[in-house]
């Protein structure tokens, strides 16, 4: 059962655009859900408006059985009586306070008898590691250590739905993956709906369990992380999520037509669709290199490609590589054995395509028949 | 997809009722635009409207019925044989006064911050405060110092310190457009000092450096390099004068009396005096267009320079010229300036104050009857200030307007930043953010003469105010609007709505949030917020000085109305006390704040 309803939401700040524009979420309980978007997509409206703390224009937003939001019906719970937690970016540490009396606010508010809430004070910091500040100011706290008392503030009073907005980017990279560990413990001890707002993808893909796109105040797509990976429903999606980003050619592309219209026609003829192709997209990781193209596998797409710069970082290696009259980007997880300059041929397997209809809509009909095809005639190994 | 929510009846006017009841911020903020709108935007809606209706009396000057739309007043203000009396020569005056302390702070205030920011002058750090003090005392303390020394016989009472000895002291020189402009220079020039001294060190010397490595000598990069970037802060000091200086009343009025100097500020005060309503309403209107044409400009100005001015302010190392030889003779200049603006005014002042006979230096000369006697020869005034029942009056109506006021300026500020940034990116937001900022446009008198003319008479539920502590409070507290609500919203801008926020999720309602959580971290902010307006309504002469009646005498007023009946020394006295108490006040804001004498600006 849906935890958390967002049911037509439209957001318009005076005299501005939609901010959100007819929004549609369910949010299953216990899920780590993320809302992911480049900056200005009504990511944070949205959690604002989750909170309270922002009004909705229209719509109704309920948390289980209750509303929380109804413009049509005029229902307004405020953001004191909602029980959520909803930790800031910039944390938003009360300054006056010590960590203890921070973490403390909440459950002074709910009239809880001081024992508990030396107990569960106690027990929250020392959950979070901090349990040693809680007697300094918020000024005398790293980053990271505000970020936890943060963290903390809002779940001692243990909301129903922990909401995150931007958590881990004031953080350093160091910082950024420890805490990213630590939430993905705490939800999975605490078990309570979290809603996260980033716009960096690889906090998405590492953390969520459900990822909602967004752009222009427009949920793009809905999915777990592979999905919005392996299945980005339209071209937003393919070239947002990724990194490097999707190799991306549109049939009307002046910046390279023939790669273009090669892998078009490919598409077209492997998928055999009857409508017509706007756009073709391969993952970084999904290209393959040969000396040859007769060391192509049979019935993939290949065309001929020379090196322009290997760029090792340690792990993998980037190839920056000109395909016909394209520029594409190649990641190996391989050694290349290849140099600038190098005349090679790029392949890659027609069930790697991302195929878009004109309106950059992906084009299932694709799929489909590839997975349909690739059953006939079994996996090319 | 799922179905459209159903829809109830009158559904979003709930809504919004249901949002507002929980979240008063919109509600206070609609609260305080109108309360700005009737007391910012009538008056001068008012005073306007004063400038085109025939007033009760005048029907027989104009034939036309009282309340009738006239264009009599700009007639007699513009093309009538007394125009030249009432506007044009006072016009002229302004901008001879005006031009004269402009250029007169520029050169005295330019040098010093020169000598101080860039130079190795001995005692810098001292003189970086002590050549602001003459700021902080009223300004008019100079106009007084200046008579006591150069009054000569052709003002009754006693002589100045000049003609006691025995010298004859010409009318230009006692009197007119010569003293003002030196008197009002010796009190604005720490305005240039400051914000000229602020760009100066926060200029960034690697542009300087970047001039020299290619080859520039000093005076070229003088010339092309420093000057054009202080260009901005220089322009803004000078408008900023220019706009002070359309609005002060106190000495050109002390000043030019005996001669019948007038300026904009003193003849709109006589016409109101006079009585003579409509043209005062258009001189009024004169002094604000003036006003708001000079910030206008100011405003333009400062944003062509934008573009560059925010370049640097990193790298600002310390570099500064060896004055060498030059050394000791800059000293002594320095010296100068603060003697003359510090040491003299206020010795003179006191000495006034101690001596029957001012300028003569005999045992048997010195008194302090002025001060504690209660056999002065004079009928009104027959006690000296400290035993005297009107110092102590003034003084408690002092404190009570200008405290009321001041705590009123700190929470109204708070409040408007607290609305504007909590609605921030509404309409309500910059329009609150505007109306809070108009009254900066417009010189005090005007203000004050707006102010007389809305709140003279009752007006539907609102009763005449006129005479009553409460105007007195109302038009400082609207006076000091611009700085509060900008040192409001600046100090809620840098805290932000977040932590509030916070609080409110974590289930704080409204008050609760307020005392607990806003209010606590803005102390420091809403301290400096009570603070500052406090010490420039000590001082503050321009705005009151037409609403003071003999019921709220005010400290400055009654020092003007000493001078008025001649009564210098007493006078002195009690300026002296003011200026101490203005000088005690800011010591203990910087010791409780930290606040530096620079955001002292205002007032």
């Amino acid at each position: 059962m849906p935890h958390i309803t967002l049911t037509a939401i439209d957001k318009i700040y005076d005299g501005e655009q939609k901010a959100v524009d007819n929004l549609f979420l369910a949010i299953p309980d216990g899920a780590f859900m993320c809302l992911l978007g480049p900056s200005g997509c009504g990511k944070t409206t949205t959690l604002r408006m989750i909170a309270g703390l922002e009004q909705p224009t229209a719509g109704e937003i309920r948390v289980a059985d209750r509303t929380l939001d109804s413009v049509e019906q005029g229902v307004f719970v405020p953001p004191e009586k909602r029980q959520m937690g909803l930790v800031f970016q910039s944390y938003a540490l009360w300054p006056h306070l010590t960590v203890q009396k921070n973490v403390d606010f909440g459950l002074r508010i709910k009239k809880i008898p001081s024992r508990e809430r030396a107990e569960r004070t106690e027990e929250v910091l020392s959950l979070l590691r901090i349990d040693k500040l809680k007697d300094r100011f918020p000024a005398q706290l790293s980053g990271g250590q505000q970020q936890r008392v943060a963290l903390a503030r809002m779940l001692a009073v243990n909301p129903s739905v922990l909401l995150l907005d931007e958590p881990l980017s004031n953080l350093d990279a160091r910082l950024r993956l420890e805490m990213r560990a630590e939430l993905k413990r705490i939800h999975d001890r605490w078990r309570t709906t979290i809603v996260f707002v980033t716009h960096d993808q690889l906090e998405a893909m590492t953390l969520a369990t459900l990822v909602a796109v967004m752009n222009d105040g427009v949920l793009q797509q809905l999915g777990s992380p592979m999905e919005i990976y392996d299945r980005p429903a339209n071209r937003f999606v393919a070239e947002f999520v990724g990194n490097p980003p999707m190799n991306y050619v549109a049939r009307d592309d002046t910046s390279g037509p023939k790669v273009a219209s090669s892998l078009v026609g490919y598409a077209a003829s492997v998928g055999e669709l009857a409508d017509p192709v706007g756009a073709v997209g391969v993952r970084p990781e999904a290209l393959r290199l040969s000396s040859a193209p007769t060391a192509v596998p049979p019935g993939a797409w290949h065309a001929p490609a020379r090196v322009e710069a290997v760029l090792p970082t340690g792990a993998s290696w980037t190839v920056q590589l000109r395909v016909l009259d394209g520029t594409f980007y190649l990641v190996s997880a391989d050694p290349i054995e290849h140099g600038a300059d190098d005349e090679v041929t790029c392949w890659t397997r027609a069930s790697d395509l991302h195929v878009f209809d004109e309106s950059d809509t992906r084009m299932t009909a694709y799929d489909d028949a590839v997975t349909a095809s690739s059953i006939q005639v079994g996996s090319d190994a | 997809m799922p179905p459209e929510p159903p829809r109830g009846r009158f559904g979003r006017t709930k809504y919004h009722l249901a949002v507002a009841r929980h979240e008063p911020t919109k509600l206070i903020g609609v609260l305080l635009a109108i309360v700005f709108l009737y007391l910012i935007v009538a008056p001068i809606l008012s005073v306007a409207s004063d400038a085109f209706r025939v007033h009760f009396g005048d029907h027989v000057h104009t034939g036309q019925e009282p309340g009738a739309w006239t264009g009599y007043y700009l007639w007699r203000v513009f093309r009538s044989d007394v125009s030249s009396i009432l506007f044009w020569q006072p016009f002229l005056n302004t901008i001879v006064i005006a031009v004269g302390t402009t250029l007169f702070a520029l050169v005295v205030g330019g040098a010093m911050a020169w000598l101080i920011a860039r130079t190795d002058l001995p005692g810098r750090k001292w003189f970086s405060t002590a050549l602001v003090v003459s700021y902080m005392m009223p300004s008019w303390t100079f106009a007084l110092a200046w008579l006591t020394i150069f009054k000569n016989r052709r003002m009754g009472g006693r002589q100045g310190f000049l003609e006691a000895m025995g010298v004859q002291v010409p009318d230009w020189l006692a009197y007119g457009a010569f003293p003002t402009i030196v008197a009002l220079g010796l009190h604005y020039y720490p305005f240039v000092l400051l914000l000229f001294g602020n760009a100066l060190r926060r200029m960034d010397s690697q542009l300087e450096d970047s001039a020299r490595v290619l080859g520039a000598r000093r005076r070229t990069i003088a010339q092309r390099i420093v000057l054009p970037l202080m260009l901005p802060s220089l322009t803004s000091a000078v408008l900023l004068i220019f706009a002070k200086i359309l609005g002060t009343f106190g000495t050109p009025y002390i000043l030019g009396l005996p001669v019948d100097f007038q300026v904009m500020s003193t003849s709109l005060f006589q016409s109101i005096r006079n009585r003579q309503n409509g043209v005062a309403a258009v001189i009024a209107l004169v002094v604000i267009v003036v006003g708001i044409l000079v910030i206008l400009v100011d405003s333009k100005i400062l944003k062509e320079y934008r573009r560059f001015v925010t370049v640097g302010s990193k790298g600002s190392m310390d570099r500064r010229t060896k004055l060498r030889r030059w050394r000791m003779p800059a000293l002594g200049l320095a010296m100068t300036v603060f003697t003359a603006s510090v040491i003299i005014p206020i010795g003179v002042l006191f000495l006034s104050t101690i001596q029957r006979i001012p300028g003569r230096f005999e045992l048997s000369n010195f008194t302090l009857r002025y001060w504690i006697g209660t056999d002065l020869d004079s009928v009104a005034f027959p006690r000296g200030v400290l035993v005297s029942g009107e110092l102590y009056s003034a003084m408690w109506n002092s404190f009570r307007v200008v405290g009321l006021a001041a705590v009123c300026c700190g929470v109204l500020g708070l409040l408007v930043g607290y609305v504007v940034v909590r609605t921030s990116g509404t309409r309500l937001s910059s329009m609150l953010r505007q109306i809070s900022f108009l009254p900066y446009l417009v010189p005090g008198i005007a203000f004050a003469a707006a102010y007389l003319s809305l709140f003279a008479v009752q007006r539907g539920p609102v009763p005449a105010l006129y005479g009553t502590f409460t105007i007195l409070v109302i038009v400082m507290v609207i006076g000091n609007l611009p700085y509060s609500s900008r040192a409001g919203i600046s100090a809620m801008m840098q805290l932000g709505r977040e932590p509030e926020e916070a609080a409110q999720v974590s289930g704080a309602g409204w008050w609760r949030r307020m005392t607990r959580i806003v209010t606590p971290i803005q102390k420091g902010a809403l301290v400096t917020g009570i603070i500052l307006p406090f010490i420039s309504g000590l001082k503050e002469l321009s705005t009151v000085i037409m609403l003071a009646t003999s019921n709220t005498e005010l400290l400055t007023t009654l020092s003007v109305n000493l001078v008025d009946f001649g009564y210098l020394q007493l006078a002195n006295a009690v300026v002296l006390i003011i200026a101490a108490m203005a000088f005690v006040a800011t010591y203990l804001a910087q010791r409780l704040t930290g606040s530096s004498l620079a955001s002292g600006l205002q007032g």
